[in-house]
């Protein structure tokens, strides 16, 4: 194999970016997912950051963070975070977004506060203010959740992050799957995909439950189903992700300049 | 216009215990580091503090044991720096209470406060379990036009905003240089605003370019003049990188209680400001 497992995974979910996208990225594997799709086959996506940095592609390497001056230095404009998440976000006009989370369960409701010792809805306890680990919380993710047309959950294929429900919904995915969205009058139209290191879920269309669409040349139906915490279902033609091309790849290693995935 | 140039412990006597603050920046961009390490060393007690995503201010507030509630939508220092360790470490004790928002939420309920008015609702939010596990902070409301809900946010309105800014005057005059993030809104929510600023320049350069003023001199209590005031984090245009380094040696500290042992060792080497 002449790529690593986190290009593949990076490749596979820069292509489900279309050229002529409005995207909001996260950082890290996220970004170069997104700006692999702009220079390999979306030359015309534009890409903002929540702090609101407009227009711009990252210079001289992954930057550390979605502020960071590597991905200052060629913007168009630069405005502030109410214009960005409020008025651009969670208004409906952002087409595709990538999250990530430390959970996610089966209808791509996701979980970035707080692993909790109770589990599920842990202020109902009492306990909300002592989690056994306290996460980074939502952030810009809510506003993209609700608002993004579409959007793409990237997360490392593990039992504990693929819950059959999140401990606490940080940012809703399809809530408790059918039309629950419709309920609170979303913009937005919910997760797309979760694309992992093993292979890429996507919600049944009616039921909205996620189900394996695809997976990764070097995994498996039982990779994927022993470390998946729900009964996950599959498609009966489920397909084998494509390996990324020579191009593909020639594209992603020169967005990451500084070879973060191949660490 | 009054003159307004101070130094950074008298400006950091201002904030007392109880009070809430407002720091600006986003995360290791442009927060005000150096008056944080400054108020760290009053062991000033039950502060409150708010911010959307608050930066190396806030964190060491909480490693140092000042901090008692924080308001916040994300707390990381992302990529390369991982978790706030010292807010983790707060929460995780029981010390600190976290009232969650996203980070629009937070520059909403800002925004109450700037306005004067009680709450203000934010787009999205509901359907989260943010809304249930924070009953003191959020609320649903319906428009009884439309019948439309929303959620809505109560007011905050800090007692000190402290802003970190590429330039400013002695009277208080200030520019952002690169994204605002929320700090525009910050120093109109705040009853007083302290500036610090990488360089003090001429008056007459606001006066050439007044668009380009992001906060007015009688919004504006005291100004220090702090170059390099937000490393080991960064600053738009000064300085690009998070100093990795101190940013380590910062991160072990708070790991091993050795927050007053850091501050000490690293500005005595003068690497910390």
């Amino acid at each position: 194999m002449d790529y690593t497992k986190d290009e593949m995974m990076a490749i596979a979910c820069g292509r489900e970016f279309k050229d002529g996208e409005l995207a909001i990225f996260g950082v890290g594997l996220s970004m170069l997912a997104g700006y692999f799709a702009k220079r390999n086959h979306a030359p015309n996506l534009t890409a903002f950051t929540e702090g609101g940095i407009y227009g711009s592609t990252p210079v001289g390497g992954l930057p550390w963070g979605i502020e960071d001056n590597r991905i200052s230095a060629n913007a168009t404009s630069f405005t502030n975070a109410i214009d960005a998440l409020s008025m651009l976000v969670a208004s409906g006009r952002v087409d595709n977004a990538v999250l990530g989370c430390a959970q996610v369960d089966k209808y791509g409701n996701i979980n970035t506060s707080g692993i909790w010792e109770e589990g599920k809805q842990p202020w109902k306890s009492g306990r909300y203010n002592l989690p056994k680990k306290r996460l980074n919380g939502s952030g810009g993710a809510n506003e993209i959740a609700i608002g993004a047309k579409k959007y793409l959950i990237m997360a490392k294929h593990q039992k504990f992050r693929f819950a059959e429900r999140v401990d606490y919904i940080s940012s809703p995915g399809y809530l408790n799957g059918g039309k629950d969205r419709e309920k609170y009058g979303y913009p937005g139209g919910g997760p797309a995909a979760i694309i992992t290191n093993l292979g890429i879920l996507r919600p049944d269309p009616i039921s909205k439950e996620f189900f394996l669409d695809a997976y990764f040349k070097y995994s498996s139906l039982e990779e994927v189903q022993a470390n998946t915490g729900w009964e996950l279902k599959v498609s009966p033609d489920v397909k084998i992700v494509p390996e990324p091309t020579p191009v593909e790849l020639e594209n992603l290693r020169f967005i990451d300049e500084t070879g973060f995935l191949r660490k | 216009m009054r003159e307004k140039l101070t130094t950074l412990a008298k400006a950091a006597e201002k904030i007392q215990d109880g009070m809430l603050i407002a720091s600006g920046g986003n995360s290791l961009v442009r927060s005000p580091v150096a008056f944080g390490i400054e108020l760290a060393k009053l062991k000033r007690k039950n502060l409150k503090h708010c911010a959307a995503a608050p930066g190396l201010l806030a964190d060491i507030l909480c490693a140092d044991g000042a901090i008692d509630t924080i308001y916040f939508g994300f707390t990381s220092f992302e990529t390369e720096y991982g978790l706030a360790a010292g807010m983790r470490k707060g929460v995780q004790a029981g010390e600190i209470r976290p009232v969650e928002g996203a980070c629009a939420a937070i520059i909403e309920a800002l925004k109450a406060g700037a306005k004067g008015v009680p709450f203000h609702p934010v787009a999205g939010m509901w359907g989260s379990d943010l809304i249930e596990a924070n009953p003191d902070f959020y609320f649903v409301a319906e428009s009884p036009i439309d019948k439309v809900k929303v959620v809505c946010v109560k007011a905050l309105v800090p007692d000190y905003a402290i802003v970190h800014v590429q330039e400013a005057d002695v009277y208080g005059n200030a520019r952002i240089l690169g994204p605002e993030f929320q700090d525009k809104i910050m120093s109109r929510a705040a009853k007083h605003t302290i500036i610090t600023t990488e360089r003090i320049v001429d008056t007459q350069s606001f006066i050439d370019r007044p668009k380009e003023t992001t906060i007015p001199h009688f919004l504006v209590d005291a100004v220090v003049h702090v170059p390099k005031g937000a490393k080991p984090g960064t600053c738009y245009n000064e300085y690009e990188f998070p100093d990795a380094f101190l940013m380590s040696a910062y991160l072990s500290a708070v790991k091993e209680d050795g927050l007053p042992e850091f501050i000490v060792k690293y500005q005595k080497k003068g690497v910390l400001i």
